[in-house]
């Protein structure tokens, strides 16, 4: 629990993104199998297992790790697909496996002892209780930490629960209710949960009007853009709407997670790993993000942290914005 | 140098250039041969566009007059020349600067990112461009050592008078940014920047023409080597 070092883990959508990942410095990549058994099910996206099986020897060329990601909730009746994908994350030899349900939780450690399990932030637990009923029943090693927590809520759990904690580094926000969001499923019959896609493209229209971009989900208009205003995806809680006839932000703005600012105090918190989200994006993205994270943090361990700019990753940033989130709540 | 890192501007440029005028009859042979080359060269990515067939999309490079066609069918994906007013009947359309979609096809920008700062503009299925997007990023794509690839024992020096070329083009860029910043001193200074930039215009249309040798001379080597 004391070590101080931060290991970098990636993401990757596609086997050029892995490739891209370890090139550019991740210490661990994250991936998935191509169907709705994790929660970036999007077309043409993620690995079939050939693919998987040669990503996973690429990294282990190179010394570093590949956990895949098995973080959506089976179907009741039908959790073959998602058996079958631990037995195969665990014989192509993942590092580790990211679960979120329970009932796969248990099956992967009845059926393979040995395999070394990381708990999802799909799973959604934010308190020691919680945390500690995964440790003692499935023996999980890590915790993916939801982003509800403050860096000092970050210190005290990661003292008390006696298990890695990983958190969000960089990338796309969620509205804190992870694992248990079903806004995307009223507009699209679509939820990360399940079918492991939010606001999935095929639901998706955006449209010139009237010298606006209009965004639009499911045939409902979730935002429209001025000529030059930056863009972001038509994500239901990310719309603009009209309440009392005031339009805004309701639930939450379309800006980005970026951390780079408050590493040095995640470290001193005791997080073990950082998490740059985006397995959706494109190799470009996986490259300078975590080339920009590395230096962040290697300098960060070589004692001269401040010196790498939040502001350099502003441009991959949806809605061109930037925040450091619930680690410095100030809303409460 | 990897192929995700290898970037030199000036394939995009010349592409820019010899695009905006070319007449569709002399554009059609070579986008045919730059099928062939993609089919050659990316066996994986023709059977991944293939799991999208049938599908129609339409790419707008916003700075030439051109649009094209992709027709995705099974086990192939010609691009084709649109008429002018060609209804396009199809599911999407891409739309951005040429070097954009050429950078997009390389893998070296994000497509997402992209959209957030409307440099590109989708239209109509947005599944298909995220699933073609998504399969072309895929791939480690690069136009360039396609191109040199084809040139076979020719690859070589043309890679040189390539990365001679580039340099003298971002050579140029950087002059016509300097010449912009200090465009209220131009009025007392001999320094003529036009004649400086058609200068070097003749050197790179000098060199276009030597890579056109070297490439007519290593069809013709293949098709001897073949006969």
């Amino acid at each position: 629990m004391n070590d101080p070092y931060l290991e970098l883990v990636c993401p990757a959508g596609t086997p050029a993104a892995l490739r891209a990942a370890v090139d550019a410095g991740a210490d661990t990549v994250y991936c998935g199998f191509r169907d709705e058994t994790n929660a970036r099910n999007f077309p043409g996206l993620n690995f079939d297992r050939r693919e998987m099986k040669e990503g996973i020897a690429y990294a282990h060329t190179k010394g570093r790790k590949v956990l895949i990601a098995i973080n959506t909730f089976p179907k009741a009746g039908n959790a073959q697909p998602w058996h079958r994908a631990v037995d195969d994350a665990h014989s192509l030899g993942a590092d580790a496996i990211i679960l979120a349900d329970i009932g796969l939780l248990d099956y992967a450690r009845r059926t393979h002892p040995g395999q070394r399990l990381h708990l999802s932030v799909q799973a959604a637990a934010s308190n020691a209780s919680a945390i500690a009923f995964y440790r003692d029943r499935f023996d999980v090693k890590r915790v993916v930490l939801p982003r509800v927590l403050t860096v000092d809520e970050i210190a005290k759990l990661t003292r008390e629960v006696g298990v890695e904690t990983e958190v969000f580094a960089f990338g796309g926000l969620c509205v804190m209710a992870e694992g248990r969001c079903a806004l995307s499923s009223y507009l699209t019959g679509t939820s990360p949960n399940s079918q492991g896609a939010c606001a999935p493209a095929s639901h998706v229209r955006y449209d010139e009007e009237g010298g606006k971009l209009m965004s639009r989900l499911g045939g409902i208009t979730i935002n429209s853009f001025e000529k030059n205003e930056p863009a972001g995806y038509p994500t239901p809680c990310k719309g603009r709407f009209v309440a009392d006839g005031k339009t805004s932000y309701l639930f939450e703005d379309p800006v980005s997670l970026n951390t780079i600012d408050i590493l040095p105090q995640l470290k001193a918190a005791g997080v073990k790993a950082l998490k740059i989200e985006g397995r959706q994006r494109g190799k470009a993205y996986v490259a300078e993000v975590v080339g920009t994270f590395r230096k962040a943090i290697d300098q960060l361990a070589g004692g001269h942290d401040g010196t790498v700019a939040a502001g350099a990753l502003s441009q991959h940033s949806e809605g061109g914005r930037q925040t450091t989130g619930a680690y410095k709540k100030s809303w409460r | 140098m990897s192929q995700t890192t290898r970037h030199l501007e000036l394939p995009a440029r010349l592409a820019g250039l010899a695009l905006r005028p070319m007449p569709p009859k002399a554009l059609e042979p070579l986008l045919g041969l730059a099928m062939r080359l993609v089919e050659r060269r990316h066996p994986r990515l023709i059977e991944r566009l293939a799991e999208l067939a049938p599908a129609r999309i339409v790419i707008e490079p916003r700075d030439t007059h051109h649009r094209f066609l992709i027709d995705i069918n099974e086990g192939s994906a010609p691009v084709r020349l649109m008429l002018a007013h060609e209804d396009d009947e199809a599911q999407a359309t891409i739309s951005g600067r040429l070097a954009t979609l050429i950078d997009l096809m390389e893998g070296r920008i994000d497509g997402d990112s992209l959209f957030f700062t409307r440099e590109l503009t989708v239209t109509g299925d947005t599944a298909l461009i995220v699933a073609l997007r998504n399969t072309l990023d895929g791939e480690e794509i690069s136009v360039l050592d396609d191109v040199l690839a084809f040139l076979g024992p020719f690859a070589q020096p043309a890679a040189r008078l390539i990365a001679v070329a580039d340099e003298m083009a971002k050579r140029l860029a950087l002059r016509a940014q300097d010449g912009l910043r200090s465009l209220h001193d131009m009025a007392h200074d001999h320094h003529n920047p036009e004649a400086e930039a058609d200068a070097l215009r003749t050197e790179i249309s000098g060199l276009k023409t030597r890579l056109a040798k070297l490439e007519t001379r290593a069809v013709k080597t293949k098709e001897a080597a073949s006969a």
